[in-house]
């Protein structure tokens, strides 16, 4: 019995030694370090007295030693452990900590008195359990139950307030002065005449162990998993011991023991079997304990589905929504964000040059620069806020509690980080363990191909589009502008028809008549007339090559009117005189129906303005083949309107925007030849254009009905 | 007394029957032109100036050839010359087109509605469409 706990003293202190020294040598300087290193240091000091005093079953003055010694190391724990818990949740009320301390220094002047262990004596199996003196009394009940209550109180309140790393630190801290306190306080049992060995002393290491990881190891080790492990050890351990003792006690009992050669023979075959067997009893009882502890959901098993359901999408909105969903089940975390990091296009050489956008929350951008994006791109493993904290990146540490992100996963693709997970605090407020970290960093690869994957895909499709997109609009744009050759090319041939028609035709009275009058074969009666009609067919073939000669005039760049001040009461003058005949002949009423008063000055040019009226004429005369065409003026403050009515074809509606561009006809009009140029309207037009404050329209028309045209000029501000 | 009519009386005959040419045409110079100059010719002249004037002229003349211009003013010649032809009492009568469009479809299209030809007004000479004319006659 009493070897047994002997044993567990020296486990104590070698635990205790070896985890102070790591501690000590991962941080020397931190103050926190320093003191778990004093605290272990002082259990190491216990411990190994402890293991002195029950090694010793018939030397009462060496067992007295290492228990004076041992008690040196169990005064100094109390107020270490205290002073550490301050420390670690930023507890700053000095006074008990001094208090504690003065405490402690009287205690210790105490050690070595019989005030403080009266005595040895057998008990419940050992040889020189000790009997307290007053001054032990009075430690147990100030320094062990005062100082590890009050630490302990305050690992409780602060794990209620924190989160995070923090919140499990202190969770292990919490376990570790549980376990520790606890365990060490069984001892006191026999002090006090209470017959219950200190088996919590076993115990005791676990503290060690608990503190330490509390302190040096930041990704923890999700309780979870460590319990499943022990659960398949302690399983298999059982199987295998059963399966063994079952084999001696039956080869015992039934062949004479287990070495008789039977015996051999069937364990040589038992071995066989076991080593084959072995492996599906593993399979099963790691089966078994991943459906107690992780509900039939072990991270292999989830992140085997995970990784099925990533690479099955190429779709990235849902792949995002896997992710999200995903990690917010399996992390418990509510705020889970994805970024793709793109090069921004126009950065300042030396600056950041990537854009992080959330494909989640759409819209939502980090800009270029910013640290989490950079150090992502650069770091490309998984950054843990409380890690970088405790490694003093401060900025670092500042721009992640913005986004309120806790983990930041980048997404790593062929050596490029293309993106990153930004996970947000646990919904439990717990720490990231390391197991979700790993899961965090299979699930990120697997997410980083499945991204580009997707990403890749979109791009191809994207092209696809565009490019089907640019095709369809070109392909519109040469057919549209086929088209609108095909019209051109319509109109030209049209007015290349009816204008060689139209110059063709004088020309043939021309020369018919002139090779009559050679002949001598034109009666004399007849001459003049002839005459004159040749001479008319001239005139009008100058108009017609006029017409055209303006027409290309016009369409070249140079074409100015030469403006001043017009009368317009000779021009009309002029053009009723000209074109009364032509009626006659056409057998069209011309009517002029101008004001009494003679008309104001325009501004305009003279030349021009006079072919434009003549072309609206001409055109209605064109148009008409019975009826009237009424010319008429009207003065307005400050224009004035010559109008030209006729009662001839009409325009159709849809031919009223195309009418003013060369070589157009409205569609009734293209089987009317007539002996016009084609021109009229668009030199009208290129007219009215060139003069400021003219314009022309077409008032009323309708077909079978007439149309009447109307041109304002403006008047000469001079007059 | 059948015998004895008189050569001269057949010769007068002959002579009122000269071959009568019906001249569809609006412009009145061009008109008046190819009149004379088809009178010169030896041809009896009538003259319509549209389409529908042309018809009725056709019907009541009764000409041995029509002479049809095709930019008129109420129908367009190609029409009218659709109308000649479509009528049993002018089906027969040679129409030849006398116009200054020159181009390739009407042409076909004039000669597929069975005009005997199509003069482009501006290469002949008034006297050379009269003897073209005669031409026409004769065959």
């Amino acid at each position: 019995m009493q070897e047994l706990f002997s044993f567990s003293g020296l486990f104590n202190a070698i635990v205790s030694t070896v985890f102070a020294m790591v501690v000590i040598s991962y941080n020397p300087k931190r103050a926190i370090n320093r003191l778990f290193f004093l605290m272990t240091m002082a259990t190491a000091i216990w411990s190994y007295g402890y293991w002195q005093w029950l090694s010793i079953t018939d030397d009462q003055i060496m067992a007295m030693f290492w228990l004076r010694f041992l008690s040196i190391g169990s005064t100094l724990v109390p107020i270490f452990f205290y002073h550490w818990v301050t420390r670690l949740v930023h507890f700053h009320f000095r006074s008990i900590l001094w208090a504690g301390y003065s405490l402690t220094a009287f205690y210790c002047l105490y050690i070595f008195s019989d005030q403080f262990v009266a005595g040895v004596r057998p008990i419940a199996g050992f040889s020189h359990w000790p009997v307290p003196g007053i001054m032990y009394n009075y430690f147990v009940f100030t320094n062990y139950i005062g100082l590890v209550f009050g630490g302990t109180v305050l690992l409780v309140r602060s794990y209620l307030k924190t989160s995070g790393l923090k919140r499990m630190q202190i969770l292990y801290a919490m376990i570790g002065s549980l376990l520790g306190f606890g365990g060490g306080a069984t001892n006191f049992f026999l002090w006090y005449d209470i017959n219950f060995p200190p088996y919590g002393n076993f115990l005791v290491a676990c503290y060690v162990v608990a503190f330490g990881v509390a302190i040096v190891k930041y990704r923890f080790m999700d309780i979870r998993a460590i319990v499943n492990k022990l659960y398949t050890y302690i399983s298999l351990s059982i199987f295998g011991l059963t399966l063994f003792y079952t084999g001696v006690n039956l080869e015992t009992a039934f062949l004479g023991g287990v070495a008789t050669p039977t015996a051999i023979a069937i364990n040589v075959v038992a071995v066989l079997a076991f080593s084959w067997g072995i492996f599906p009893i593993i399979d099963i009882i790691q089966r078994s304990g991943e459906t107690l502890f992780y509900r039939g959901n072990s991270p292999k098993k989830i992140i085997k589905q995970l990784s099925l359901k990533l690479s099955a999408s190429i779709d990235i909105d849902e792949l995002m929504r896997i992710l999200s969903a995903e990690f917010k089940q399996i992390l418990s975390t509510e705020q889970v964000d994805v970024f793709l990091s793109q090069n921004e296009p126009n950065a300042k050489p030396g600056r950041g040059r990537r854009i992080c956008s959330s494909i989640l929350n759409k819209g939502k951008k980090l800009p270029a620069g910013n640290l989490i994006c950079e150090t992502a791109s650069n770091y490309q493993g998984i950054i843990v806020r409380d890690e970088m904290e405790r490694e003093g990146h401060k900025r670092l540490v500042e721009q992640l509690d913005k986004q309120g992100a806790k983990v930041i996963s980048p997404l790593v693709y062929r050596g490029k980080t293309i993106g990153m997970i930004m996970l947000g605090e646990k919904i439990e407020g717990n720490a990231y363990n390391r197991d979700d970290i790993e899961f965090l960093e299979i699930i990120s690869s697997q997410a980083a191909i499945a991204i580009e994957n997707a990403r890749l895909y979109q791009e191809v499709e994207d092209f696809n589009q565009t490019l089907q997109q640019k095709v369809d609009e070109q392909t519109k744009e040469i057919r549209e502008k086929a088209e609108h050759l095909k019209k051109l090319m319509d109109m030209r041939s049209e007015f290349l028809d009816i204008t060689s028609h139209q110059l063709r035709t004088p020309v043939t009275v021309i020369k018919g008549v002139l090779s009559m009058l050679e002949e001598g074969s034109i009666p004399p009666a007849k001459r003049k007339e002839f005459l004159r009609g040749a001479f008319e067919k001239s005139i009008k073939l100058g108009e017609i090559i006029n017409d055209i000669l303006r027409a290309s005039e016009m369409d070249s760049e140079r074409f100015e009117l030469n403006l001043r001040p017009t009368d317009l009461n000779e021009i009309l003058k002029k053009i009723e005189e000209d074109k009364l005949r032509t009626s006659q002949q056409k057998n069209i009423t011309l009517k002029f129906r101008l004001p009494k008063q003679p008309l104001p000055l325009i501004m305009s040019d003279e030349k021009y303005i006079e072919q434009a009226i003549v072309n609206l004429i001409n055109n209605s005369f064109q148009y008409t083949p019975k009826g009237s065409v009424t010319v008429s003026a009207e003065v307005l403050p400050k224009a004035v309107v010559i109008r030209v009515a006729d009662t001839g074809i009409g325009i159709p509606k849809e031919d009223i925007p195309k009418l003013y561009s060369k070589f157009a006809r409205a569609e009734n009009a293209v089987q009317t030849y007539t002996d016009g140029s084609g021109l009229g309207l668009f030199i009208i037009k290129q007219i009215v254009d060139a003069t400021p404050g003219a314009k022309i329209e077409i008032e009323k028309t309708e077909v079978n009905k007439g149309t009447t045209f109307a041109l304002t000029l403006p008047i000469a501000k001079s007059s | 007394m059948i015998l004895s009519f008189p050569s001269s009386k057949i010769k007068l005959y002959m002579a009122s029957a000269k071959p009568k040419i019906l001249l569809i045409e609006d412009d009145d110079d061009q008109s008046m032109m190819y009149e004379i100059a088809l009178k010169n010719g030896g041809f009896r002249v009538v003259k319509a100036v549209n389409g529908k004037q042309g018809m009725i002229m056709a019907l009541k003349e009764r000409p041995d050839l029509i002479l049809l211009d095709l930019v008129l003013p109420d129908m367009p010649g190609q029409a009218t010359l659709a109308e000649l032809k479509n009528i049993h009492a002018t089906k027969d009568i040679t129409v030849v087109i006398l116009s200054n469009l020159n181009k390739k479809e009407v042409i076909e299209e004039c000669l597929k509605l069975g005009a005997a030809d199509f003069i482009i007004k501006m290469q002949f000479l008034p006297r050379e469409v009269a003897a073209k004319a005669q031409r026409y006659l004769k065959n």
